[in-house]
């Protein structure tokens, strides 16, 4: 369960992580870029806010300024087009009159209604007799002249009528004191004349009269007290348009009409600005025309100041540029304020129109402008505060959302990834308990562990093939080392193994013990009598181990004894002193046909039983130890070094002979004994052998001697395993 | 067990070390039977052999048959233990042992 917490956990933990890793670094960069957006923003809003209103500001000024000017411009122009159609009106006036008097005989003799007489109606043309001509008499040359030239009044009427939204007059005054004239009064259907004009008018004395008859040319006149009045009785002021006419004789009299400045005023009226902002016509003397302004500097007055004197030399200034014929706009203070002034020409009358407003008005507009501005700027930097706060929100659910979905596929995933690994583990446990049968077969992933799922099925197999092959080796195993151990029971049965073995002689005792090691070897050893007193010892070890060598061992033994046997029986050998020719014999004999080049150390012995003698012969065999009784003490038993047998053909083997005291012992053994082997690989040693057999008693039960030698031997060896056969035999001479 | 070999021209020289035992035995004769074809004199050096088994000694007398028939064979660097060995089985007398 260890193992599925652990790899479950390490999916999910790096799903996890990978997932939110990537969303907290996306969601980190845009969280900062929103932030540096809304910081820039608002540092970006702030200043633009400042600039923009400023720039707003000046913008405005500017425009404002410029569509003052070209407003003034427009109106300029307009109010100049209906002074040029004044002008026009007295000029085709003037030529008329000049036709009519220029040649009298064309038209027929006309009255017209006299005021002292009778009421006027609307734009009827009416005469009046100047003063200085009734007091002299209407001679008939003038009556007859007045007559014909009363024929303008076809002329006058429709031409007043054209004007009957203006309070105006329209009118002809001769050199001869005569008045012809119509006249408008916008809303009244008769022609208010009052006394003064009926009686006391002389059209020769008036301005208009005098300006042109000087001038000799149409022009406008200055602004002067008309005769006319409103309908209250009230005379007003007029803006009047004079020009001569002429009879054959030359100069006749004079034309004009005049509009009321008021009137007029209300062109100039519309195009104030502003609360307070007001315009004015200013005519080619400095003086003020017309003007909106009821009262102050720039009202309208008879007379009133030239202003390009005024002590405001802005104002003056300004003027000077207007009487000039410029146009622009320019900042003055009137009564106090500052004021934009914006002029322009009225070409056709060398007049100059003027707008002012005030400039605070102006300001108010741009600071409104930037206020709005600002405003703008701050909604829009609330708004976007109010995104950035939902945007956050809306990250932090994303992320909450996003997060419980990562841990649940994380889950899933580790699941399902985990499942098989856990499936494998259930199917390799199962295999474990020893059920090579099972098979693991849902694993359907198609990676890696079904891969492994595979591999395991293909390690069950084969494990099961070894299995079977393993338990028929170890059949055939088990036949070969019952075999085996058969073989060894032959081979331990061939050696002599009862003790005593000859329980009825006392003259000798005789052990010996063979301990084979596990595998089957060649040690052996014999002993027999060959008559009542001669007693022969073989100790022999045949070179390697296993079948051959112990069949080889089998050989061996038979060869010698029978050679012994052989040589005992034949009467031309002597038994004691011949006694090597049965090594000679033998070695011979097994030499014939040993292609193995096996061959075998013997130790071989006889003693005289009855004389102690001891003679022996030593084919390559360790030396036995003799014990001497009378001395307690054991050595080496002096050897010559022959041959082994079975090794090379037509060996001489030379044969020793030793006299053995009552009580002496001969110890023989294999080099299984000094060769011994412990876990660190170290010999017993033929020293040690030595050693001990003299620090032991010799004297006591052979069987007990030699359990002793073992006993030492195998403190020596101690757990190591035993690697070679340990044969040891020894005689003793009673 | 170690085994080094050195042909030069007829002369073999094999290098035997460690433990010349029955479990070995059978590999050094395969070594030299293959090995000994052509060669007149083999030298077996015996420089760090510890120890000789019976087995170790057939090899040794089957070799020394082979090489009485083509040519000779020396045996030097022998150890004091081996050397026993040697002495105590008579081979010492019948092979060319240099000391």
């Amino acid at each position: 369960m260890n193992f599925k917490f652990n790899i479950h956990k390490k999916v999910r933990m790096l799903v996890l992580l990978a997932g939110l890793l990537s969303f907290l670094v996306l969601g980190a960069i845009a969280l900062y870029g929103l932030a540096s957006i809304r910081a820039d923003v608002s540092e970006m809003g702030t200043e633009f806010g400042e600039s923009g209103a400023n720039y707003t500001q000046n913008l405005l000024t500017k425009q404002l300024t410029e569509t003052l000017g070209a407003l003034v411009e427009s109106r300029a122009e307009y109010i100049n087009r209906d002074m040029e159609r004044m002008m026009q009106d007295v000029i085709i006036l003037a030529e008329t009159m000049t036709e009519i008097a220029s040649h009298p005989q064309n038209y027929e003799p006309r009255t017209l209604p006299d005021p002292r007489y009778e009421r006027i109606g609307k734009a009827e043309t009416y005469i009046i007799y100047s003063p200085a001509l009734r007091e002299q008499g209407v001679s008939p040359a003038l009556s007859h002249e007045i007559e014909i030239a009363s024929n303008i009044r076809d002329y006058l009427v429709p031409l007043a009528k054209s004007y009957h939204t203006y309070k105006s007059s329209f009118y002809v005054g001769s050199k001869n004191g005569y008045f012809l004239c119509s006249g408008i009064l916008p809303g009244v259907d008769y022609s208010p004349i009052i006394e003064e004009e009926i009686y006391n008018y002389d059209p020769r004395q008036r301005p208009w009269y005098q300006t042109a008859r000087d001038a000799n040319k149409p022009l406008f006149s200055d602004l002067y007290a008309d005769i006319d009045v409103d309908k209250h009785g009230i005379p007003y002021q007029v803006v009047g348009c004079s020009a001569p006419y002429y009879d054959a004789d030359g100069f006749a009299g004079v034309v004009g009409l005049d509009i009321s400045n008021t009137d007029m005023n209300n062109a100039v009226l519309q195009t104030g600005i502003g609360e307070r902002g007001f315009s004015f016509v200013l005519n080619d003397k400095g003086r003020v025309i017309i003007s909106a302004q009821k009262e102050g500097l720039l009202a309208s007055k008879e007379d009133g100041p030239d202003l390009r004197h005024d002590k405001n030399t802005a104002l003056a200034d300004t003027v000077k540029s207007m009487v000039a014929g410029e146009s622009g706009v320019n900042l003055v203070k009137i009564d106090g304020e500052n004021y934009y002034i914006a002029f322009a020409p009225m070409p056709s009358i060398g007049w100059s129109f003027a707008t002012l407003i005030r400039e605070e008005e102006i300001l108010n507009s741009a600071e409104q402008s930037r206020t709005y501005f600002a405003d703008q700027i701050n909604t829009f930097q609330d708004k976007l505060s109010n995104e950035y706060t939902i945007m956050f929100s809306t990250a932090v659910l994303v992320l909450a959302v996003l997060l419980s979905g990562l841990i649940y596929f994380s889950n899933k995933l580790s699941a399902r990834f985990v499942k098989p690994i856990l499936q494998l583990s259930d199917g390799v446990r199962d295999i474990a308990g020893g059920n090579l049968d099972k098979k693991i077969t849902d694993i359907n992933t198609g990676d890696e562990i079904e891969h492994l799922a595979v591999c395991f099925n293909a390690m069950t197999d084969e494990l099961q093939n070894y299995m079977n092959n393993l338990k028929k080796v170890t059949a055939d195993k088990e036949r070969i080392a019952t075999e085996l151990n058969v073989a060894r029971d032959i081979q331990r049965g061939m050696l002599p193994g009862v003790f005593p073995a000859y329980p009825d002689r006392k003259e000798f005792d005789i052990y010996a013990t063979m301990d084979a090691a596990k595998e089957v070897g060649g040690d052996f050893y014999d002993f027999y009598l060959l008559d009542e007193d001669h007693l022969v010892v073989t100790i022999a070890d045949v070179s390697g181990k296993g079948i051959p060598a112990s069949l080889f061992m089998v050989i061996s033994k038979t060869i010698l004894k029978n050679f012994s046997v052989f040589l005992n029986d034949t009467k031309d050998v002597n038994r004691e002193e011949d006694f090597s020719e049965v090594m000679t014999r033998a070695n011979d004999q097994l030499c014939e046909g040993n292609e193995e080049m096996m061959f075998v150390t013997v130790f071989l012995g006889m003693l005289d039983l009855k004389t102690g003698r001891f003679v022996y012969v030593n084919g390559g065999h360790n030396p036995p130890i003799i014990y001497h009784h009378a001395e307690r003490r054991c050595e080496y038993l002096g050897v010559k070094k022959n041959f082994v047998l079975g090794g090379m053909e037509d060996m001489r083997f030379v044969q020793q002979e030793i006299q053995l005291l009552h009580g002496d012992l001969i110890f023989m053994y294999t080099d299984g004994v000094n060769e011994a082997m412990n876990e660190n690989k170290e010999e017993y040693t033929s020293e040690r052998l030595l050693r001990f057999m003299n620090q032991t008693n010799c004297d006591i039960e052979l069987k007990e001697l030699l359990k002793a030698i073992k006993a030492d031997v195998a403190e020596h060896v101690g757990e190591a395993e035993q690697s070679d056969d340990m044969t040891m035999m020894a005689l003793r001479r009673n | 067990m170690e085994v080094k070999k050195e042909l030069q021209g007829t002369t073999l020289t094999v290098q035997i070390s460690g433990r010349l035992d029955a479990s070995n035995a059978a590999e050094l004769t395969k070594e030299l039977n293959t090995s000994l074809n052509g060669v007149k004199d083999l030298i077996l050096d015996f420089n760090g052999l510890e120890y000789v088994a019976s087995a170790g000694l057939r090899v040794l007398l089957t070799a020394q048959k082979r090489m009485n028939k083509q040519g000779s064979m020396k045996i030097r660097n022998v150890s004091d233990t081996v050397m026993e060995v040697l002495e105590m089985t008579g081979f010492a007398d019948l092979m060319n042992i240099e000391q």
